[in-house]
């Protein structure tokens, strides 16, 4: 019996994604990778997967996969309403799933982006060590009807079924707080802009897997938007000219020519990755200590 | 060399020297790359140098900021200056500049009140240098051109602009190593591949690297298109960089 799944339909955007290919960066080649990072990873863990292992991504839904095999997995990240056979599929649990069943992901409820981890990994072609979708730079293409996906070989045992502790299971709020350690150009910026970025909301407008962009209180430049281009990076927040905040996600360039305002830390990107359209954006100010601190629930797992 | 620490986010350090496009700010650039290569630290990811700065990304899974800046001011010492004149790598990029490789070759000739041949001959004569490299797998920002062919970018970009093209914005040219929107003057288009994921040595430019357009016929075009290798457009030099 061969590890396969078949692409039904694959809703706004399906595509493999895992931890990326950091290392290239000096090439103009981005990390790339899941979005959301941290339920990738836990879906990995429960199944007993090494953290790496290859996912699909789902993006907002309007998804249907067909098992080909008899087989363990594990649904991370936002609830995009996902059932099997009408039985809705618990999230951030492990499930058996049969030859035949169907999955589908309908749409979003809570959150943007979906994974589905598989005992064993989805298996695909490497480009530059990593099997993540980038179709920009010419590495793998979106999934599409009639694809058909391999997923490895589950070494050892079968996953026990397990389920991740509820208070490690990421929810979001009504209004998203982004925690941001600031950069060394925020003196671009005029104070009473800057006070207001951190006091007042934004809302997200749009975004794909380069970057998102609010709407709110303009910063405004003390003299140009334009700078001699530096490093930028996953929750870096630049600002173009007409000052509303872009933040730039997986597939970012690895250099900006924006002045930026600061960088979204690590333990907030899940976050940057399930917001919909039309949520409301609070701006923190932390520091790198603190940045540090709020990462550990991932160690203390 | 003066420079300043900074973070970016919790997952890399920015090394700063400044905030201009200068040879000198390269050059400690250069230097200062070349320098944390050779330490291979164990907890850095990437190193990524651009006109302005290196930035070391780090495993922030496993080392704490505090970690990182001690160890790189560690590095920081050892940085020598001359390092980045030592060595070298000259590209010689053949062009085609003909028509259908370059659909605003001519309006950009007359915007600047010159024939089309002296627009190829002011491209084709200097020695670029490769200030950094991003914006798209193997992209270079070339330092160099010359004066009379600075233009501002297109008014509406392009939908898609097909890899190889050469082009110009404002004071700067470069080449795209794979199709992208992009709103650059497109004066012609190289037969080489700048970016290959499939190859040993992925991109053809890194930081540092020397670059010079040579015009090439359709048919010579052709020629290196289907047979010719890499290799044979690349030089490196052992001596100091020409200007």
């Amino acid at each position: 019996m061969k590890q396969l799944i078949q692409v039904n339909k694959p809703g706004l955007f399906l595509s493999v994604q895992d931890l990326g290919r950091p290392g290239y960066q000096h090439l103009g080649v981005p990390v790339s990778g899941a979005m959301d990072r941290y339920a990738l990873i836990m879906g990995n863990r429960l199944l007993n997967n090494s953290e790496g292992f290859a996912a699909l991504e789902v993006t907002f839904g309007g998804t249907e996969l067909t098992f080909k095999y008899d087989t363990v997995i594990c649904i991370t990240g936002g609830d995009l309403a996902a059932h099997i056979d009408y039985e809705p599929v618990p999230l951030w649990e492990t499930i058996r799933v049969q030859q035949g069943q169907q999955l589908i992901f309908e749409r979003p409820i809570h959150g943007m982006r979906a994974y589905l981890c598989v005992a064993g990994g989805i298996q695909s072609e490497r480009w530059l060590g990593s099997q993540s979708t980038f179709e920009k730079g010419e590495m793998g293409s979106r999934l599409v009807e009639g694809d058909v996906v391999k997923v490895g070989q589950v070494e050892g045992v079968q996953p026990s079924l397990s389920a991740l502790r509820r208070d490690l299971r990421p929810v979001l709020t009504k209004t998203v707080t982004l925690r941001v350690i600031t950069s060394q150009v925020e003196s671009e910026f005029t104070s009473s802009s800057v006070t207001r970025f951190y006091q007042s909301s934004y809302v997200f407008k749009k975004g794909d897997r380069m970057g998102c962009v609010l709407e709110g209180d303009p910063l405004v430049h003390h003299s140009t938007a334009d700078i001699v281009s530096d490093a930028v990076t996953y929750g870096t927040i630049q600002v173009p000219a007409n000052g509303q905040p872009m933040i730039l996600l997986a597939d970012r360039q690895t250099t900006g020519g924006y002045t930026t305002i600061g960088t979204v830390i690590s333990a907030d990107h899940w976050k940057l990755a399930q917001m919909a359209p039309g949520a409301t954006v609070q701006f923190e100010r932390v520091s790198v200590k603190e940045a540090e601190w709020l990462q550990q629930s991932w160690k203390r797992y | 060399m003066n420079y300043s620490l900074h973070p970016l986010g919790n997952q890399a350090l920015i090394i700063s020297f400044g905030a201009e496009i200068s040879r000198s700010l390269h050059e400690q650039v250069v230097a200062t790359y070349k320098s944390l290569q050779r330490a291979r630290i164990s907890f850095v990811t990437d190193l990524v140098p651009t006109y302005r700065s290196v930035a070391v990304y780090y495993n922030w899974r496993t080392v704490s900021y505090f970690e990182v800046e001690q160890c790189i001011q560690d590095v920081l010492k050892t940085v020598q200056l001359e390092e980045s004149l030592s060595e070298k790598k000259v590209i010689n990029l053949p062009v085609c500049y003909q028509d259908e490789f370059a659909p605003d070759l001519q309006s950009l000739a007359d915007y600047h009140k010159m024939t089309t041949e002296e627009v190829v001959k002011r491209h084709s004569e200097p020695n670029y240098l490769v200030y950094m490299v991003g914006f798209l797998p193997g992209f270079p920002y070339l330092g160099g051109l010359n004066d009379k062919l600075e233009t501002p970018r297109l008014q509406t970009p392009r939908a898609e602009v097909p890899r190889g093209s050469v082009g110009i914005a404002g004071k700067q040219t470069g080449v795209y190593p794979v199709s992208s929107p992009g709103g650059w003057h497109i004066i012609g288009n190289t037969p080489i591949e700048l970016f290959n994921v499939k190859r040993g040595q992925p991109a053809l430019f890194e930081i540092g690297d020397q670059l010079k357009f040579f015009s090439v016929s359709r048919s010579e075009y052709d020629w290196i298109k289907d047979k010719g290798c890499v290799e044979d457009f690349v030089q490196v030099r052992g001596n100091k960089f020409e200007d």
